[in-house]
């Protein structure tokens, strides 16, 4: 996304659920999976500082 | 924390609570550590998630304007907080969503700018609208 373009949340998480990322274990998680049985509630951290 | 803390209430709302960093898995292991969270924390170096959620690649004002400082200022009190370096890409601006069972995105709040962060409150306000 070019800097400054205000925040485009999608309606579904259809192009998040097969995104696979390594938790802080290095054990890879499919981010559908997350919400498969139960809501779930993602939050992305601008950084780690 | 602020979300750390309230990890409990985000279980009893049965919803599952999930943290996204942009750098590597070692980051994530040692902001865990430094913070003292055991949340589950996923490391996103590509930044491919921020992509599909549609996070915002903040402009200049969007890092530096008055009301940012001041907020981020106010927040370093609140938390006892000290920022330390920047892991990733300064400009990345982070946010958060609800999604259902379904896949349906319930709610979100994506930064509008660094100090555009939804509450923990509000995060589980979603939750429970949801599941009530």
């Amino acid at each position: 996304m070019p800097a400054g373009r205000k925040p485009r949340p999608p309606r579904r998480a259809d192009g998040l659920a097969e995104i696979v990322l390594p938790d802080h274990e290095c054990h890879d998680v499919r981010l559908g999976d997350l919400w498969s049985e139960r809501p779930a509630a993602l939050v992305w951290l601008r950084h780690y500082g | 924390m602020q979300l750390h803390r309230a990890r409990s209430d985000f279980d009893e709302a049965g919803a599952t609570l999930v943290l996204i960093g942009q750098a590597t898995p070692r980051h994530a292991a040692q902001f865990r550590r430094r913070q003292g969270i055991q949340l589950p924390v996923l490391a996103d170096e590509d930044r491919l998630s921020y992509k599909a959620a549609g996070a915002k690649v903040a402009g200049i004002t969007d890092l530096f304007g008055p009301k940012v400082i001041a907020k981020g200022a106010l927040t370093g009190v609140r938390e006892k907080a000290i920022q330390t370096r920047t892991i990733g890409d300064a400009a990345q601006l982070g946010g958060a969503i609800v999604v259902e069972p379904d896949g349906n995105i319930s709610w979100s709040h994506m930064s509008n700018d660094a100090g555009d962060n939804a509450s923990p409150e509000e995060i589980i306000a979603a939750v429970r609208d949801l599941v009530a």
